[in-house]
């Protein structure tokens, strides 16, 4: 492998400092844990000295990481040398770029040092990343980068582009709608088995206030005081839940600005880490606008970018507008990429509603049947959940609906977290029509959209159980407009054989 | 317009080879389970109940799906796009048109080689169908699908 030629540049000499401040954290958070645990002394010990050994034996590869790092960036393509054990020549062709991110953590800030980003399609994680920069190199990467990146000059008007800007009143209103599952998991998970917890309540409650009203918990029976305790600690998870919404939430989107220009569009945000990051237009892949149902309660939904980058955490979707009104967005959105929303939109097969039920009756009866092999008269009450499942059959028909109007797809599902997706059919990547057994004994099948972006469970755009004529007459309609769409969407640097 | 085409029907026993592998691995449990079984005189049933159960799923198993498999595969290389039809419980149709190509692989492990058949995995930048793959393609076929592919591609992007 050919050594780094004169033209490689070097980090941010404080890159050092940062790696440095991170491995203090990994250990303060690896020591934290190790102090509350019921640990016996001498294995804490043990561990304080093996976490000691590990971040001295560290220190050495995070300044050979920093020695051996180079990059160096052109019209044509960024290049950056690492690797301590196994070196790397990484070559990004500008063509290839998909979105240039500059972050700024609090640290970086304080030391004004900054991290670029560079996303490519078709990975799942950053491609190239540099860090530690100083903020004016970080300006200067992503300015080579993008600006020989030539990216379509569109033909709108630019006095007709506008942006769009969360004001702190309005970062605070959205963050009070976010819910946290994740940290409430990881709490609930944290939570020692209930009969200590509970036994260690009643004591502490008995021990502090003997005389006062917590005297009615000693009193009361082993199962009412569980139930009690239980739905104090379900009540304590969701505050948790919904605090750490918040505070995430608001960390993240705090000053969110997104600006059209005619040839990018800029977005920044972030109190703490902030990310000053700019997007092509012809990167976009497709719209999504969602809302939870307290959102949609009070008319706030939330668009995101589905683009062939990936941006960390966002699951190949790039925040846009992270809390809006409906109008706002229809406002925007078209300024974003051109569409036109239909009047009118086509449900789904009624029979959705017939498959539904029964599936969500299988998995309310068999549950019920193991039961009442040992308690028969709460199986009895787990049938009169039945007619639930059909409610919740009905409301999915009544939320799912589809349009294809002037070469988009438009799909509308989901009760609880809508989604609404807008799609460019010169977008799709390939098309599937699916379909069970059952759905096959019905006559219907589940229509999918591919787009590109990076992989994603349970985010992709979908229309479930329509009649299969309606099917494949769609596919026919959506295949014949796609073909007369457009010129081969290939990146040249990635077709190998 | 050229009809649908089948899979080489070699992959049918390349299909039940790779089923013997991967049940192999859950009877030699069972059967290790069993052993102990019958010599704690733990049997809920008579000894060996449960080795004859699997092996018999096994056989089952092997003896059908792979024939299924190979009933429902269809595939076709059309002007434009790939369309495979695919699935013995949930039937899937896919069309990948060729303009979203990203790659191309013809793959072949061991056993596949032994038989001559090979793989062709075609790469979109898709979210869901990034890696479409035909399996069980005679390996000249899969080279000529592939060749036909890369040709279509090269004639776009000039």
């Amino acid at each position: 492998m050919e050594a780094p030629s004169a033209e490689f540049l070097r980090l941010h000499p404080l890159t050092i400092v940062h790696r440095v401040f991170i491995a203090i954290a990994a250990f303060v958070y690896g020591s934290f844990g190790m102090v509350l645990s019921d640990a016996p002394q001498t294995s804490l010990t043990t561990a304080l000295i093996f976490s000691g050994v590990f971040f001295i034996g560290t220190a050495p590869f995070a300044i050979a990481n920093y020695i051996r790092f180079r990059y160096y960036a052109t019209c044509d393509e960024l290049v950056i040398f690492y690797g301590v054990f196994k070196r790397v020549k990484r070559n990004i062709p500008t063509d290839r770029i998909q979105n240039v991110a500059i972050e700024r953590s609090l640290l970086s800030r304080v030391l004004g040092t900054a991290s670029v980003k560079i996303e490519t399609a078709g990975t799942s994680e950053a491609e190239g990343v540099i860090s530690y920069v100083s903020n004016q190199e970080a300006k200067r990467i992503k300015n080579i980068l993008q600006t020989s990146n030539a990216p379509e000059k569109r033909e709108t008007d630019s006095s007709e582009l506008t942006g769009f800007r969360m004001s702190l009143k309005r970062v605070t209103l959205s963050s009070i709608y976010q819910f946290s599952l994740g940290i409430t998991a990881f709490i609930g998970a944290a939570i020692p088995p209930l009969d200590s917890v509970i036994d260690q309540i009643r004591a502490f409650a008995v021990r502090l206030v003997g005389q006062g009203p917590f005297r009615l918990l000693a009193n009361l029976s082993p199962e009412m005081n569980a139930i009690i305790i239980l739905m104090g600690i379900g009540t304590a998870l969701v505050i948790i839940g919904w605090v750490a919404g918040f505070v995430l939430h608001f960390i993240r989107f705090y000053n969110f600005r997104m600006d059209l220009s005619p040839e990018k569009i800029h977005r920044q945000f972030g109190l703490f880490t902030t990310v000053d990051a700019s997007l092509s237009y012809k990167r976009i892949q497709s719209f999504l606008i969602r809302s939870n149902l307290l959102m949609r309660l009070r008319k706030w939904y939330r668009l995101d970018l589905q683009t062939m980058g990936f941006q960390s955490g966002q699951q190949g979707f790039q925040p846009a507008m992270p809390f809006a009104r409906w109008s706002e967005i229809i406002q925007l959105a078209p300024q974003i990429r051109s569409f036109i929303l239909p009047d009118t939109y086509t449900s789904v097969s009624q029979r959705t509603i017939r498959r539904h039920s029964f599936r969500y009756s299988l998995i309310i009866l068999i549950p019920t049947i193991v039961v009442a092999m040992v308690w028969t008269p709460m199986a009895l009450w787990a049938l009169s959940l039945l007619p639930i499942g059909w409610i919740i059959s009905l409301l999915q028909y009544q939320h799912h609906h589809w349009a294809l109007h002037e070469g988009h797809l438009f799909i509308r599902r989901r009760i609880l977290s809508q989604q609404f997706w807008i799609i460019p059919v010169e977008r799709l990547q390939a098309i599937e029509i699916r379909a069970s057994f059952f759905q096959r004994k019905l006559g219907l099948c589940t229509f999918i959209i591919d787009t590109a972006g990076a992989g994603s469970f349970s985010r992709y755009p979908r229309i479930i159980d329509l009649h299969r004529e309606d099917g494949h007459q769609l596919l026919d309609i959506l295949y014949d407009q796609f073909k007369s769409t457009g010129k081969p969407y290939l990146i040249k640097n990635r077709l190998s054989y | 317009m050229l009809s649908m085409q089948l899979l080489d029907p070699a992959v049918k026993r390349v299909w039940m080879i790779k089923g013997l592998l991967g049940w192999g691995i859950c009877l030699l449990i069972i059967v290790t389970i069993d052993i102990i079984l019958f010599f704690s005189n733990n049997n809920l049933f008579f000894p060996g109940f449960w080795t004859t159960v699997s092996a018999s799923l096994c056989l089952l198993w092997i003896l059908i799906i792979p024939r299924l498999r190979y009933r429902f595969w269809r595939y076709q290389l059309r002007d434009d796009d790939l369309y495979a039809i695919r699935g013995i419980y949930n039937r899937v149709q896919t069309i990948v048109p060729l303009r979203r190509i990203q790659h191309l692989d013809v793959e072949q492990d061991l056993i596949e080689e032994n038989f001559n058949i090979a793989r062709l995995v075609v790469h979109t930048a898709g979210t869901r169908s990034t890696d479409v793959v035909v399996p069980g393609l005679h390996y000249d076929e899969a080279v000529r699908l592939r060749d036909t592919v890369r040709d279509f591609i090269a004639r776009s992007i000039d």
